[in-house]
């Protein structure tokens, strides 16, 4: 206080402002967080006020009209409409009238506001993303945004936030603009532009004080108008009229062309094109996109090391298995591909693959459902083209493909990060009632396929009897008779007696695979208990066939697309359900448990669980602790809450025994003055104890409060307190003796 | 009863002593002067804080008494300036005469060379001598012929003044006022006290009979005890409010100085020591703002230096 009078009497009014008070000197001295906020809060420091009531009028007719042009192409509605408008105004009307000396807490209520709005948005845009429902998720943001500029209109003091209300406006009509067809939408524009230029020039006006500056205004905002309107017409000379899209075309490209060295081969990622695709060794490091799957034969007891590292995104209408390729020849330990003929498909853009060639019934194909997938390629991967079951066209920047065995598309030039393509495929997709109907009996009969074919997918390198004994055992158990059925029985039955792990023991040399995982581990991963089950199927006649590939991955709202790890790569079971079925996927690793879980396994799982299903709440709840810590800092920093001291405390006590009598303590009297006042009370000034309690605790009070030597000795003045308290006591339990 | 905490504080038999000293000091001055305790308190205050003191009184209720029963009370000596317009700084101060026996010159010391100084109707001298007491009331010695000559180490000066509408009077400046650490008026006395004062004889022979409390060199050590009573932060910075608000108050065209801040905390200390307290409270502050400020803030036409105080006081909290 007396700092700031000394520089009002020394006329120094701007030096007083900036001049650091001892608390700020302190402050900065203190540490680079309260630096910071100080700093902010500088920034911050309210600017002259606004006080031209034209341009506030001006500023919110640019408002209104930027939220009607909106209503007009029904981005709001009208109920929208008139609310925003009416808050808009009362807002303006509000800073207005506040202008000179703007409220402190008003910037609290908006950011609560501000905070909230953008909840809501946010909600409802996870909410629309989830469901799909892309343009649903455009009216929030027009929502958010203009409701953002409507709660700005309570804090518009100065010149500098009508302008941010201005340019709010603008981004209004621009997102109208962006969505309006009809040439009455011209007439809004216009109106807002004209507005528009008045109010720059206003705030040009008020700019400029002086009164000469002031005249040039005018002819500065003419100037700079004219001015951008000549740039935006030189740039729309300049710029090619736009042209229309020709034919569809689905995204696909490649970035360096690295052709691989044996073409229609499989080799290995992107970074080694040369080195021809084979299965590693047991325990040894994969690359990033390599799962031992992906080349000629697949060794089941091995699965290698497979980060977390995303590998593919995918643009899918529906997602699904992204399938690779599948194999039919199995030899007790690892599955391979019968030899066929490697097709060479040529074609530019796209790729259109013959129904003959993708093994299932070509009648099925014609009906199915057609789904299109675009892959977006993160990490060199090897040169194996992915999607649904059966690819009937595809778009990939090349002059050539192949098809090789086991369904498997390889390209040309190696599969570097970067490369885009797309497939287009139809999917034979039943229900499990159509599947029950296809085959009603688990007799396989070939229809529609070469018999030599089915036979390879009936192939098992030797009898199998103890694995047909447990498969005829189960099925008999479960009384299956249809396909679907059985393949229900069996994956039923392994998931209540078999379990999931990754970490195995070493398979035994010699040892078949499936023999060891079926009766000896009873544990394994997605690779074995695929080929359990497919040696199980086949020894009960039914073709079935492994198949690799990649699951679905995570689906990112926000860019929608489906995030695929290095760990995602699958290996799951396709069973054949004759010529009205064709080939099905079934997956028995879903049904097949975690092996014995840990107590800690089971609290992680428990609440990752918890936090998916409840990600909304998690997330509010995070907001708002952030939210409140935030504003709980800033409110003492501006209202500079401040804990009741000691003798404030005492204050308030002997209040409450005033009170009866209407002896309140005033803050310009001291406590002294203060206990004369109470002594006085007719009821008290009779019992001179009362009296000598009084005084006692008065002169305790002051030698607490002001006696240098107590105040800056806590031992002393810890004494001291309990000294008053204790009297206190006494005295109010004397005060209830007596029944004052 | 001294208000201090006796477990802690080390110097509490002195403060006791200068409780004492200084209520035995009001109650001896009390004796002779009825009916203006503010008064014989605001001279203590002004013996314990070692600043002058202004009366301003009609004549004839008792300013010359209070002087020197102060005078004896302390057993220092006491000497008497009386204000007239033909009043010369030498007349004050003292000169150097010629002594032709010596053949040199000789300082004759002059009134304001005694420990008590009664400077009676002080506004009836003219500027140029009034000038000639800044310097010795501030610096506490005096200049003759360039030689600076100390004033006596306890040096008190009672000043009184006549009301400024009385004929013959120069107002004070304000330099001067502003030297003055305590001012107050006596007032007539009420009327019971007035026929008490009539009834008790002859004012010369009181102050004749009046008994010494304490001599010039217990006075010192007074005042050293005074100026060590403690003052904290707060009661600082509630003065520093006062003083800032009286530069920007309603009612008030030329506020308080430093000095005059500076005063108010001495005065408040000496204040403490007759309430026998070790530090300064509030109460202190409020019972001195009268005298320490009433003199010196320079108010608008048709206001009371009373009621603005008053009002300046209640719009500021007291400190907690």
């Amino acid at each position: 206080m007396a700092i700031d009078t000394q520089n009002k009497r020394s006329g120094n009014l701007k030096i007083a402002k900036y001049e650091l008070t001892f608390e700020q000197k302190d402050i900065l001295n203190k540490s680079n967080f309260r630096k910071i906020i100080y700093l902010i809060k500088k920034a911050n420091e309210p600017l002259p006020p606004e006080n031209s009531a034209t341009l506030r009028v001006l500023i919110v007719i640019e408002v209104i009209l930027g939220i009607y042009a909106c209503y007009t192409v029904s981005e709001i509605t009208l109920l929208n409409l008139i609310s925003v408008s009416a808050v808009t105004i009362a807002g303006n009307i509000f800073s207005a009238l506040t202008r000179k000396k703007p409220y402190s807490w008003i910037k609290i209520i908006l950011a609560v506001a501000a905070t909230s709005i953008f909840l809501n948005t946010l909600f409802s845009i996870i909410n629309a993303a989830t469901n799909r429902n892309v343009p649903s998720i455009l009216a929030p943001l027009a929502a958010l945004f203009m409701w953002t500029i409507a709660i700005h209109s309570f804090d518009v003091p100065a010149r500098r936030d009508l302008t941010f209300s201005l340019s709010g406006s603008a981004g209004l009509v621009a997102i109208a603009a962006a969505q309006a067809i009809a040439n009455s939408f011209s007439i809004i524009v216009m109106c807002w532009l004209i507005v528009g230029i008045i109010c720059l020039n206003l705030l040009w006006r008020s700019q400029t004080s002086n009164k000469e500056t002031a005249k040039h205004a005018f002819v500065n905002t003419l100037s700079a108008i004219i001015f951008a309107a000549m740039i935006s017409f030189v740039i729309v000379l300049v710029l090619p009229p736009p042209q229309p899209l020709k034919s569809i075309t689905f995204p696909s490209s490649i970035q360096n062309r690295v052709p691989v060295s044996n073409p229609g081969g499989l080799t290995q990622g992107g970074s080694n094109p040369t080195a021809p695709a084979k299965a590693g060794q047991p325990g040894g490091k994969v690359q990033v996109g390599g799962y031992l799957g992906f080349s000629g034969p697949l060794n089941t007891s091995l699965r290698g090391a497979l980060s977390n590292q995303i590998v593919l995104r995918v643009r899918a209408t529906e997602p699904g298995y992204w399938l690779g390729e599948t194999f039919n020849t199995w030899n007790g330990q690892s599955w391979t591909q019968s030899p066929s003929n490697i097709e060479r498909l040529t074609g530019t853009p796209s790729f259109y693959l013959p129904f003959k060639l993708l093994g299932e019934p070509p009648h099925l194909l014609y009906g199915a459902q057609q789904n299109t997938e675009t892959f977006y390629v993160a990490t060199p991967l090897p040169n194996l083209l992915f999607g649904t079951e059966s690819p009937i066209e595809i778009y990939f920047p090349g002059s050539h493909l192949y098809l090789g065995p086991g369904r498997s598309i390889r390209s040309r030039d190696a599969m570097e990060s970067g490369t885009i393509y797309t497939v287009i495929s139809r999917d034979i997709r039943l229900n499990p009632t159509q599947l029950q109907n296809v085959m009603p009996s688990g007799t396989p009969y070939a229809f529609g396929l070469p018999n030599s074919e089915l036979k390879t997918d009936l192939q098992l390198p030797k009898p199998y009897t103890r694995v047909r004994l447990l498969a005829e055992k189960i099925v008999k158990a479960a009384k299956a008779k249809s396909t679907y059925q059985i393949v229900t029985a069996l994956e039923s039955w392994m998931g209540s007696h078999m379990h999931y792990s990754l970490n195995i023991p070493p398979l035994p040399y010699h040892a078949d695979s499936v023999d060891q995982f079926l009766f000896v581990t009873k544990t394994g991963f997605c690779e074995q208990i695929s080929s359990a089950l497919v040696v199980m199927l086949r020894s009960l006649k039914i073709p079935a066939r492994e198949a690799v590939g990649y699951v679905a991955g995570s689906y990112d709202p926000i860019t929608n697309l489906y995030q695929v790890k290095a760990s995602d790569a699958h290996a799951w079971v396709q069973v054949w359900y004759g010529p009205n079925g064709g080939w099905q996927d079934t997956d028995p690793t879903t049904v097949v448990p975690y092996s014995t879980p840990s107590p800690g396994q089971i609290i992680l799982r428990a609440t990752a669980n918890f936090a998916k299903n409840n990600i909304f709440l998690i997330l509010s709840i995070l907001v708002a602790l952030i939210f409140v810590g935030t504003s709980y800092l800033f409110i003492n920093k501006l209202i500079k809450f401040r804990r009741l001291s000691f003798g404030e405390k005492i204050i308030l006590k002997f209040n409450k025994v005033g009170s009866k009598y209407d002896v309140i303590y005033k803050p310009n009297e001291s406590f002294l003055r203060y206990m004369q006042r109470l002594k006085n009370i007719e009821q008290i000034s009779s019992h001179p104890q009362l009296i000598s309690n009084l005084d006692c605790i008065g002169n305790t009070f002051d030698n607490l409060e002001y006696n240098p030597s107590v105040t800056n000795d806590p031992e002393k003045s810890n004494f001291l307190k309990n000294q008053v308290l204790d009297d206190i006591g006494d005295l109010i339990s004397s005060f209830h003796k007596l029944k004052l | 009863m001294f208000n201090q905490n006796n477990q802690y504080n080390l110097e509490t038999s002195d403060f006791e002593e200068a409780f004492k000293t200084a209520n035995a000091l009001i109650d001896n001055l009390s004796t002779v002067i009825f009916g203006a305790n503010r008064a014989v308190r605001a001279a203590v205050l002004a013996c314990l804080s070692g600043k002058h003191i202004l009366l301003e009184d009609t004549p004839g209720v008792g300013k010359t008494v209070l002087a020197k029963t102060l005078a004896a009370s302390l057993g220092a000596d006491v000497s008497r300036i009386q204000g007239q317009p033909d009043l010369l700084p030498s007349d004050i101060t003292g000169f150097n005469i010629y002594r032709q026996e010596l053949g040199q010159f000789e300082f004759k010391p002059g009134p304001i060379f005694s420990q008590i100084v009664l400077l009676d109707e002080l506004n009836r001298t003219p500027p140029r001598t009034q000038s000639a007491l800044l310097e010795t009331m501030e610096e506490k010695q005096v200049t003759i012929d360039g030689v600076t000559y100390d004033l006596p180490d306890p040096h008190l000066i009672v000043a009184t003044q006549n009301p400024i509408s009385q004929y013959g009077t120069f107002p004070l400046v304000e330099s001067q006022v502003d030297r003055f650490g305590i001012s107050t008026s006596l007032g007539y006395p009420e009327f019971e006290e007035e026929v008490q004062l009539m009834t008790s004889g002859s004012s010369e022979l009181k102050t004749n009979t009046i008994k010494t409390i304490a001599s010039v060199e217990k006075w010192k050590d007074l005042r050293q005890i005074t100026a060590n009573v403690a003052v904290s932060k707060k009661i600082a910075t509630y003065v520093v409010k006062i003083i800032a608000a009286t530069r920007n108050f309603e009612g008030i065209k030329l506020g308080a100085s430093p000095r005059a801040g500076l005063s108010l905390i001495e005065v408040a200390k000496a204040e403490a020591i007759i309430c026998g307290r070790s530090f300064v409270t509030p109460d202190d502050i409020l019972n001195c703002v009268e005298f320490t400020l009433g003199h010196r803030l320079i108010l608008e036409p048709g206001t009371q230096i009373s009621d603005v105080l008053k009002t300046l006081i209640e719009s500021l909290p007291v400190p907690l």
